[in-house]
């Protein structure tokens, strides 16, 4: 099935009709169905969703980082005029080690403990953009004055990064670092080799919210400098809503809404997508929806029609039936819900505070839903 | 019962210093500060938010309440008793009355034991006869609001939501007044923390129960809490009625933490105060910052700051503050008072909050 998405002017990355199913004992999960997505150049995009709904999965399809088998991965991905997906291994790590940069959601997994903080961003300011050097290449850099050269980078970015006293932390090992600094050395590495395309998976939501706060401004000074393109990955609807300039909603490995930022938080239109809005507490002081019932859909064996349907307070017969289309309501927003339908008078679609009004008390006990 | 005009539990100037051993002969060459003269009393019936970032030592409050470490100064009253260092017959006596909640609703269930079994082990251990064990079990899911079916199912069935419902069940049973609960919805996805919030309310407007809430989540005490303390560094820095640390941040790390919290609606935007990100990072509590420990970050602060320490007081018989700037003696301390020290805002609108 092929969806049209409300894609970006002058696009770097698109994604279309991503499929990623995993093989287990107990069959397929179809995971990502279908997800359609672009980034423009110098725009910072977010997706956002709950845990398990697939953001992890649609960014490692892009970074080829999930093993084939058990994962199957089709679709079409282009970077700047190149189809991915047809590349060989090595044509791919290529174009990525020049071009594309990832920011992990685990700082310390990412960096390697047996090594100093200089030594592995210095060998990636170095070799980062070309890992398959010859031994005799590789020592000839990493033993002359290149090897100078790439260490006088690696603390220009440590400082760029507003790492504290950067010269004693190339010297340090990772675990002597402190959560917030394991994430600036992380985005200094990610920006060594100057890449074009900057992905980051939930950057800084476990750390704390002061050291949190700090990093998204840092970012945000990066991306301005740097003319960075990014894909944001956040289950931080607050989050989206700072950083970036467009957001897609998931749910259910589905693109479920995408809107510019400003339209998104305004005037949210999926069900799904208010519900959350509304299970987040408020600093006004306002009631806080009582959360969602039930829980993300079994991979193994998802709902066949619209996937939040088993949760959503306005399912129907119809939306049970089939996948509901991706109606466009304006420039670069879509909603993929029934009630969008040209055919559905205005009157009939759900605001927040009436999504909201449904999920506040609960009118009879639920059992289980979590 | 010995005075009924005493609050629940009642903390005063309680200390917990960790020895820090180093050299051959493991002599004690210095302290972790966890928990550094920290006050506080709760009501019955109502519910003390603790908030604070990591290593503030919210759990190390909580853990020595509940007497699973030892404190090092100061005392806990329960219900006009001193359990300060409990006899362990004490200990036995107090955990039918206060329980704990963690984080991590995982760990904290026996991942080879089913739920039905789990939930019996706290009914057992209070006598209840075999015969009404599945009853009460089920009377206890039934409050957390799951059905019967999840008697015979095991604990990685279920998702991080359900799981935490069993831990609360499970800390119901022995129908305790006092919970614990250390950042119990952390570690979950926003609507599901909405549901264990909004059971946690009917919980205790059914049975009357007092909450110790901890939470590194300031924005989610706001309708939830009577009452809200700030720690930092072993230490409270203001703690007052709920409603007034959110309208009125007074100490500047409230504020810190408040402007830090990403919302989703310009109206919040507006509650929150001038966003100043904060510099560096939290201090080692083994190496606690002389003066105000919050100094290192602080964006007020002054010379008198790092020589002198703050006293904790109320401001305008509202919330007690740590910090000098509500000091009259201090005045002369901060050439330029920032605006942060108007602690009475006359107007009561949200515009009187968006700038300090
Ligand atoms: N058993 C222990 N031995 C030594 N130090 C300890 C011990 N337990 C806690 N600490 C230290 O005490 C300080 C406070 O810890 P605590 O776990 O109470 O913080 P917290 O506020 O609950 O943080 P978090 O948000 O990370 O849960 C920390 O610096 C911690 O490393
Ligand atoms: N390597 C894998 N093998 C099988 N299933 C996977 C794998 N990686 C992720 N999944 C499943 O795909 C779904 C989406 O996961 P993920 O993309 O990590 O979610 P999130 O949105 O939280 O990042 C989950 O149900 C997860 O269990
Ligand atoms: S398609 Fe139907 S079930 Fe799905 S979100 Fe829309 S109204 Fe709800
Ligand atoms: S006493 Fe000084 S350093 Fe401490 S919070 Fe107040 S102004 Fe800041
Ligand atoms: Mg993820
Ligand atoms: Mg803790």
């Amino acid at each position: 099935m092929r969806l049209d998405e409300p894609v970006a002017e002058n696009p770097l990355l698109t994604v279309e009709d991503l499929e990623v199913g995993f093989e287990s004992f107990d069959g397929l999960a179809e995971v990502i169905d279908g997800v359609n997505l672009s980034i423009g150049k110098g725009e910072v995009v977010t997706i956002a969703g709950e845990t398990g709904c697939g953001k992890s999965v649609t960014m490692k399809s892009i970074l080829r980082l999930l093993n084939q088998p058990p994962a199957r991965v089709s679709g079409e991905i282009t970077f700047d005029g190149t189809e991915l997906l047809s590349l060989s291994d090595r044509e791919f790590e290529r174009v990525k080690g020049q071009r594309m940069s990832l920011v992990f959601q685990d700082p310390m997994s990412s960096l390697n403990p047996t090594f100093t903080i200089g030594e592995q961003l210095t060998d990636t300011a170095q070799f980062g953009g070309d890992s398959d050097t010859g031994v005799v290449e590789f020592f000839r850099r990493r033993f002359s004055g290149e090897r100078d050269e790439a260490r006088e980078r690696v603390l220009e970015m440590l400082r760029e990064v507003q790492m504290p006293d950067p010269e004693n932390i190339m010297d340090s090992y990772p675990s002597q670092l402190s959560g917030g600094m394991r994430q600036r050395a992380l985005i200094a590495q990610a920006l060594l080799n100057e890449p074009d395309l900057l992905i980051a998976d939930e950057i800084g939501t476990a750390l704390d919210v002061t050291i949190h706060d700090q990093i998204l401004d840092l970012l945000k000074d990066l991306i301005e400098n740097h003319d960075l393109s990014v894909l944001m990955i956040t289950h931080n609807l607050g989050v989206a809503r700072q950083v970036s300039d467009r957001v897609y909603v998931m749910y259910g490995g589905r693109i479920v809404e995408t809107a510019p930022t400003e339209e998104l938080f305004e005037n949210p239109k999926h069900p799904y997508t208010q519900g959350l809005i509304a299970s987040i507490p408020r600093l006004t002081g306002d009631e806080m929806a009582t959360g969602i019932d039930g829980s993300i859909p079994e991979y193994l064996d998802p709902p066949p029609g619209c996937r939040f349907a088993p949760r959503c307070p306005y399912a129907t017969a119809e939306c049970e039936e089939a996948r509901p289309e991706m109606y466009e309501r304006g420039p670069q927003t879509g909603v993929e819900c029934v009630l969008y339908d040209e055919a559905v008078p205005a009157s009939e679609r759900p605001t927040v505070e009436e999504t909201r009004s449904h999920m506040t008390r609960r009118p009879g006990k639920q059992t289980g839903g979590d | 019962m010995t005075d009924v005009s005493e609050p629940l539990l009642v903390v005063d100037d309680l200390e917990k210093y960790f020895p820090v051993k180093s050299g051959i002969i493991k002599r004690t060459s210095d302290h972790v500060k966890a928990v550094d003269g920290v006050s506080f009393d709760i009501e019955r019936g109502e519910t003390l938010a603790l908030i604070g970032e990591s290593g503030s030592g919210k759990s190390t409050v909580a853990r020595t309440i509940i007497g699973l470490t030892g404190a090092t100064g100061g005392t806990v009253r329960f219900d006009g008793e001193d359990i300060t260092n409990a006899t362990d017959e004490q200990l036995a006596r107090l955990r039918s009355r206060v329980q704990m909640v963690f984080q991590d609703p995982t760990s904290s269930l026996n991942p080879r034991r089913t739920i039905g079994k789990s939930l019996a082990v706290p009914l057992k251990a209070r006598g209840v006869p075999k015969s009404d064990l599945r009853e009460r079990v089920v009377d206890l899911l039934e409050r957390v609001e799951l059905n019967d079916e999840y008697w015979n199912k095991y604990p990685h069935e279920l998702s991080g939501g359900q799981k935490q419902r069993v831990n609360i069940a499970r800390a119901l049973a022995v129908e305790p007044e006092l919970l614990l609960l250390d950042e119990p919805t952390s570690a979950l996805d926003v609507s599901v923390q909405a549901k264990i919030i909004a059971l946690l309310e009917d919980l205790q407007a059914e049975f009357g129960l007092t909450y110790l809430f901890i939470t590194h989540d300031l924005s989610l005490v706001r309708n939830f809490a009577d009452e809200t303390a700030v720690m930092y560094l072993g230490e409270i820095q203001e703690r007052g009625p709920t409603q007034e640390v959110f309208q009125r941040p007074r100490h500047p790390y409230s504020r810190a933490l408040l402007s830090a919290i990403p919302v989703t609606t310009d109206e919040e935007e507006a509650y929150k105060p001038r966003h100043e990100p904060l510099r560096g990072e939290i201090p080692s509590p083994r190496d606690v910052p002389t003066g105000c420990r919050f100094h290192t970050r602080c964006p007020y602060a002054t010379d008198a700051c790092s020589a002198d320490e703050p006293q904790f007081v109320a401001v305008d018989a509202g919330p007690s503050v740590r910090c000098h700037i509500y000091d009259e003696a201090y005045a002369d301390a901060f050439d330029d008072v920032p605006e942060v020290a108007v602690a009475a805002v006359a107007d009561e609108t949200v515009a009187s909050n968006q700038e300090p």
